[in-house]
């Protein structure tokens, strides 16, 4: 399965929301979840296993760090030259996909 | 370990010398739906705590296991359990007499009971097994697993056994399709209308007999636990799975070792509250919102065991330690993230073997 994270640079129809996504972007990964150099990612308690591309490889080892969303929007925004709001939303999006797949453990 | 002590040892070298052990072993069909004999042999060949030699015991001539002369030393045939359990005995007898197995490992669901009926008997020639009761083998028959569930906290879906094709319609209206139409020993298909619902009977039927069971199909994904049990409500081994790649008949091909504490509990559940004796397998669908459905039990080791003992639990070992009435410790772990993944390949055998296993009934 791949994950294909956020599209950059792409026309965002969401990008002027008014939603404040900093607020909801709370997410803790799973702590058994295996992850490779390579982007390889397996879950121990499903058996399922994916490939992060570099980019949701980056955010996935950040958040297994422990580092917050807004830390996480501001790396992405800084790196790639994307305004917050755009990195907030697809980060929004990215981390639906991480609950979908139970690959977070969701914060109280 | 269990066989360290070796009082007629008169040297250092000789006491490591392992003792060898004959096992005679069924389930020698090595075939697109395997029967679980090679895997369980490959498992006994690398027990730690003993040697083997190995005696087959093969339905069919062309039963893969049977050529196999590094895994099976000696193959023989044996009747299939329609032919009646005196026909069984008379053969084991003359088996027993040739070969003196210490052990006797069946791997069929159809044979179990003809096997079981017969476990007392093989004690007194000197032939030890390790099976269910005869009350654990009957209450967790497919036609008897929602009164199982119920009784031992198990969620199983709902199912309805079936024994006239004008019975479908009345239960069809109970379940929601698809549903499952499952024969009592093997086969099952999904129905997603009471034309294919009655096609399916009469198939099912006419290949196992009746009753013909009807269970709600459940969405998810399929994982499986092997397991041991001691028959004191010990879980001495657990391997749960997830199936990776599913052949046409439903069978797995490559298989992932799971680390889920809801599964590994379940089983834990399982073996204590049914106080299960011998090698078991939990066939168990696991839907979106991560909850485990208990779909089968298979009251024998399954074909896939060589992941067990690939992810270090020896289960064909322990079992035979147990047989022989050997303390046996639980295995407190195994790999996770472990895949097994089959292989089909094609040996050349001479024309003389497969004459002299046909003809003469062993090899």
């Amino acid at each position: 399965m791949y994950i294909d994270f956020l599209v950059l640079g792409g026309f965002n129809l969401f990008s002027r929301t008014l939603i404040n996504y900093t607020k909801i972007l709370r997410m803790k990964i799973n702590k058994d979840l295996a992850i490779s150099e390579n982007g390889f990612l397996f879950n121990p308690a499903t058996g399922e296993s994916f490939t992060a591309n570099p980019m949701a490889f980056e955010i996935i080892r950040m958040l297994k760090e422990g580092q917050s969303g807004e830390k996480i929007v501001e790396w992405v925004s800084r790196h790639y030259l994307v305004e917050k709001s755009t990195v907030e939303k697809d980060l929004h999006d990215f981390f639906g996909l991480l609950r979908l797949h139970q690959l977070s453990v969701e914060n109280d | 370990m269990i066989f360290s002590d070796c009082s007629g040892c008169t040297n250092s070298v000789l006491k490591m010398t392992k003792p060898l052990i004959t096992i005679a072993v069924t389930g020698l069909n090595a075939i697109d739906s395997p029967g679980p004999g090679v895997a369980v042999i490959r498992g006994l060949r690398e027990a730690a705590s003993f040697d083997v030699r190995i005696i087959g015991l093969a339905y069919e001539s062309l039963e893969p296991g049977i050529y196999m002369h590094h895994l099976v030393d000696r193959t023989y045939h044996i009747p299939y359990p329609a032919a009646g359990i005196d026909a069984l005995k008379e053969r084991l007898e003359y088996i027993i007499g040739k070969e003196k197995p210490d052990v006797l490992i069946p791997n069929f669901d159809a044979e179990l009971y003809s096997f079981m009926k017969l476990e007392k008997h093989l004690n007194t020639l000197g032939v030890h097994l390790f099976l269910p009761t005869f009350e654990q083998f009957e209450e967790r028959h497919k036609v008897n697993l929602p009164e199982f569930g119920k009784k031992h906290g198990i969620d199983v879906p709902p199912g309805f056994v079936v024994s006239d094709a004008s019975e479908i319609f009345t239960i069809s209206k109970e379940l929601e399709f698809p549903f499952m139409v499952k024969g009592k020993w093997y086969d099952a298909f999904v129905a997603y209308n009471f034309e294919q619902a009655r096609t399916y009977f009469n198939k099912i039927s006419a290949k196992w007999g009746l009753p013909v069971v009807l269970q709600q199909y459940i969405h998810g994904t399929e994982y499986n636990v092997i397991g041991l049990g001691d028959g004191a409500g010990n879980t001495i081994a657990a391997v749960p799975m997830r199936k990776q790649y599913i052949t046409d008949k439903g069978k797995a091909w490559a298989g992932i070792s799971v680390d889920d504490k809801k599964l590994m509990a379940l089983t834990r559940r399982f073996v204590e509250s049914t106080k299960w004796r011998g090698a078991f397998e939990l066939e168990l669908m696991r839907t979106n919102q991560g909850k485990y459905y208990l779909m089968e039990i298979n009251p024998r080791i399954p074909a896939w065991v060589y992941l067990a003992v690939g992810v270090g639990q020896n289960i064909p070992e322990a079992l035979t330690l147990l047989a022989l009435g050997k303390e046996v410790l639980p295995f407190e772990k195994y790999d996770v993230g472990k895949l097994f993944i089959r292989y089909a390949f094609d040996m050349i055998v001479d024309r003389s073997e497969f004459e002299t296993i046909s003809s003469a009934g062993e090899l």
